[in-house]
């Protein structure tokens, strides 16, 4: 038997509303399979469980709010419903957040705050406690865009519109590829100790409609091809503003990536998202003038930042990461 | 009813281009009010639509009103008055 927790879904949330059970008492469970929905700062989220199983017992009403870590249903594991033996140990866990509720995180009021004030809040812990504890470090270069540019306007132009493909998508999956010779920017830290995550899974940040934003994981973003990619993007940008992410998705992030697009300011330098050690930055891709041969063009270019935790990384092996990134987009038929 | 105000002239039928571009919207940007939205606004920024919401909104677009957009002419459509006159537009 184990129990299915509340879940943690970043470091800075405390507390969860059970809005629906999606799986009711004897229902089979897959691994993967949505269990309920569960309503965070950061919107309503489907919650899925990590082990198959039955489930038991529910042990929390509809609408309750709990603090994270607390149990919510029983489910009886897969394995041992031949011959359901009452006093089985409990089943490895997918360890439901060592960290003990926070201490004043009970049940909360009848009338809690609006949803934009507590997105408010709780960005405002995590980049509070990301600038308190956290040595960053910034480094930024500018990247010529011309060959990316080019080679995804010929591929554009052969397909309709609902295959297109972003440039967004090419700086996600360079940076993804990247990752891969610079592992230690794909980390988070577990107890005081750094630990690397392989494969990355990229966390794109994403602005909330009425304010905030969320950080979603594109799991394995380096071996999604641009298309897969692409629409991915598309789902979970939709999903994040107007419908649900899943849990995974908001937790499972190991570095973020922000990327202004076509809009907005020419650079950005990050706030990393605990326990995170890194986040890349991409300004508004536009044309401005780039020297070449000794001649001065107009070249579409993008600012790539890098905000990075100096605990878990040096300037030297940073500048690489950015360079890494650089090259990879001079190729973007590779990508 | 009163005649000392020509009935607020309040928006004409909306024509299926502007119908379905509601429709499209009300999917990317719940909250947003389109008879406040002039038809020459430029909707990324009076709707605050990044490039992914924007190409979701062409993509629906065309989706809705059966009507492939070509890469060179997307770029444009990024008001109602372009959407109407691209969409109304014999193909």
């Amino acid at each position: 038997m184990s129990e299915f927790r509340m879940p943690s879904l970043g470091a800075d949330m405390e507390a969860g509303t059970l809005v629906a059970w999606q799986k009711a008492p004897g229902d089979r469970l897959a691994k993967g399979d949505t269990i309920a929905a569960v309503d965070t700062d950061k919107g309503v989220i489907d919650v899925e469980v990590f082990h198959p199983g039955i489930l038991e017992e529910l042990l929390v009403a509809e609408g309750t709010r709990v603090p994270v870590g607390t149990p919510l249903a029983r489910i009886r594991d897969i394995s041992s419903t031949a011959t359901p033996p009452p006093s089985q140990p409990a089943p490895e866990e997918p360890a439901p957040d060592e960290t003990t509720p926070p201490v004043g995180a009970g049940l909360q009021p009848a009338h809690p705050p609006s949803h934009a004030s507590r997105i408010r809040h709780s960005i405002a812990a995590a980049m509070a406690r990301s600038n308190r504890e956290i040595p960053h470090y910034f480094l930024w270069t500018t990247i010529d865009l011309a060959p990316a540019v080019r080679w995804l306007a010929a591929l554009n132009a052969e397909r309709p519109i609902d295959h297109r493909i972003l440039p967004g998508v090419l700086l996600l999956k360079a940076t993804a590829l990247a990752l891969g010779e610079f592992p230690e920017f794909s980390a988070v830290w577990e107890n005081d100790r750094l630990a690397i995550r392989r494969p990355a899974h990229v966390g794109q940040a994403i602005a909330l409609r009425g304010g905030g934003l969320v950080v979603a994981a594109l799991h394995d973003t380096a071996s999604l091809s641009l298309d897969d990619l692409m629409v991915r993007l598309r789902d979970l940008t939709g999903r994040a503003r107007t419908g649900r992410l899943k849990s995974g998705e908001l937790s499972d992030s190991t570095i973020t990536v922000t990327s202004l697009g076509d809009r907005g300011v020419e650079a950005v330098l990050g706030v990393i998202y605990p326990p995170q050690v890194a986040l890349v930055g991409f300004g508004r891709i536009a044309e401005r003038p780039w020297v070449s041969d000794g001649r001065v063009e107009a070249r579409p270019l993008v600012t790539a930042s890098l905000a990075a935790d100096h605990r878990a990384s040096d300037g030297h092996r940073g500048g690489l990461l950015l360079e890494a990134i650089d090259q990879l987009l001079q190729k973007p038929e590779d990508l | 009813m009163s005649d000392s105000e020509p009935a607020a002239e309040s928006a004409p039928a909306a024509s299926p281009v502007r119908r379905g571009i509601a429709k499209v919207l009300a999917g990317i940007a719940p909250e947003a009010d389109l008879t406040t939205v002039p038809p020459e606004a430029n909707l990324r920024q009076e709707l605050d639509l990044d490039s992914v919401d924007f190409q979701n909104f062409l993509s629906g677009l065309a989706k809705a009103l059966g009507r492939e957009i070509p890469a060179d002419v997307a770029g444009d459509l990024t008001t109602i008055a372009a959407c109407e006159r691209f969409f109304e537009k014999p193909a």
